[in-house]
């Protein structure tokens, strides 16, 4: 029951990036500046943390090919790059103490990495002509406090029902 | 401290790697045509972007309209002036019509489609691609309602893109904005015969590059581009955007200038999709129908 309610949560954090996120973040009012929601890899991360490392990846690759199809005209780069992202944030958080501070750390060098990957990517097969100095201008600095914010807005209530989750799964 | 990647998690991430590759480079071959279970995703997820797509309109349309209440003074004073002309414009337009068909007539051109010449499908705008890298919407019509691969899509202001991929009940519209997309627009200088060809997009600024504009064309800023209708995709004479600014092209041989989009490709509700009526012989590469 808690794993479906896991799936739908995702689900509409997905759904929600397409569309409510966008009347927000498309706002000519921003001028240049591109603010992107990641809040699918932020949630997969606090699920990699507080429940179960497999669950979290098996969901980042899902929900990575589900954007690729959805709102991408490339297969597969998402996926690779949510799952690397996951992977290694995951690898890293081990040698921290889970408390607000360090997930909001954690989840942020999450999205840069996530970032990173997909603009390495996009570039080497000529899908972007952004230039380095305005993705890191313009791109990286916004994404991250976006991204912050989201975190810090579901860390306790998505904590709690992930832990629940996973006290249900060992009895 | 345990190691990041064992032997086992190299062997993984590589072959990861190679699939990776390979997706890449399958769905870069087939660009425009979705396979069977691609459809299937895309209707199904479609569905529910539909229902959450609705209400986030009518939140936005009511802060545009809270934000629009502000100027309606001075618009219903513009509109009034605009209003006085109408009838003129329109007697003059209802009387052009009729001599141009009777011209047409009596050419024996009567059953010829013209180059602008189109029909019209509303869709509305559901989703849209967030990274903005990928300047992709999904619109709400798909192969049911007609729709097919490379068809032009505009707003009343101009034109947005075309057409990609094709679901049952959705498809994807790939923005002018978006660099892939772009092969080549045939364009025109409004009121000239100045030709040239869209070929790309600036995204730092905004505008797209407008190219191969003959040297001794007389190009000013302000100028409006449209859509020449030569080519096998767009019908003719669709506003495109204003010029911004011109200058030489790196071998001096053309000028080229930066073209405005008339429509704000960032706040898109509702766009219609053409099929246009004349068929104009393919120039080989491209879509093409």
């Amino acid at each position: 029951m808690r794993q479906l309610k896991l799936f739908l949560f995702l689900f509409l954090l997905f759904l929600f990036q397409g569309t409510v996120m966008v009347h927000f973040s498309l706002n000519n009012m921003w001028g240049k500046v591109q603010m992107v929601p990641d809040f699918l890899l932020v949630a997969c991360l606090m699920v990699s943390f507080f429940a179960d490392m497999k669950t979290g990846l098996q969901y980042a690759i899902l929900f990575g090919f589900l954007i690729d199809l959805v709102y991408t005209s490339v297969i597969g780069v998402y996926a690779f790059s949510l799952g690397l992202a996951v992977y290694l944030v995951y690898s890293l958080s081990k040698f921290f103490n889970m408390n607000a501070a360090t997930v909001l750390m954690l989840s942020l060098i999450g999205v840069f990495l996530l970032q990173t990957e997909v603009y390495v990517i996009y570039s080497v097969i000529g899908l972007i002509r952004q230039p380095l100095s305005g993705f890191l201008q313009w791109r990286l600095p916004a994404t991250l406090a976006l991204n912050g914010a989201f975190t810090l807005i579901i860390y306790y209530p998505f904590r709690s029902f992930l832990r629940k989750m996973s006290e249900f799964e060992v009895q | 401290m345990p190691p990041f990647f064992s032997n086992k998690k190299l062997i993984v991430l590589l072959s990861s790697l190679i699939i990776l590759v390979a997706l890449i480079s399958f769905s870069l071959r087939q660009s425009n045509k979705s396979t069977v279970p691609e459809q299937f995703v895309q209707d199904t997820v479609g569905w529910f972007q539909y229902l959450m797509e609705m209400p986030a309109q009518y939140a936005a349309g009511f802060f545009q309209s809270v934000h629009d209440m502000s100027n309606v003074y001075q618009e219903n004073q513009k509109l009034k002036e605009n209003l006085a002309d109408y009838a003129r414009v329109e007697q003059e337009n209802r009387e052009i019509a009729h001599r141009y068909h009777a011209l047409k007539k009596q050419m024996n051109m009567d059953n010829n489609p013209d180059l602008y010449e189109f029909q019209k499908r509303t869709a509305m705008v559901i989703a849209r691609s967030y990274d903005q890298w990928n300047q992709i919407v999904t619109v709400d019509k798909g192969k049911k309602d007609g729709i097919a691969t490379g068809m032009p899509v505009i707003t009343a202001e101009g034109l947005v893109g075309k057409i990609g991929k094709v679901g049952q009940f959705t498809s994807e519209v790939s923005l002018i904005s978006n660099n892939r997309s772009i092969n080549q627009i045939s364009a025109i200088i409004q009121n000239t015969r100045t030709y040239g060809m869209i070929e790309g997009y600036n995204a730092q600024k905004g505008v797209l590059l407008f190219q191969k504009i003959p040297i001794k064309a007389n190009v000013k800023k302000g100028q409006m581009v449209t859509t020449s209708g030569l080519s096998g995709l767009y019908p003719a004479s669709l506003p495109v955007g204003k010029i911004t600014s011109v200058s030489t092209d790196q071998y001096g041989l053309t000028k080229s200038a930066e073209v405005k989009p008339s429509v704000d490709l960032n706040d898109l509700t509702y766009v219609m999709i053409i099929d246009r009526k004349a068929k104009t012989p393919d120039t080989g590469g491209g879509t093409g129908h």
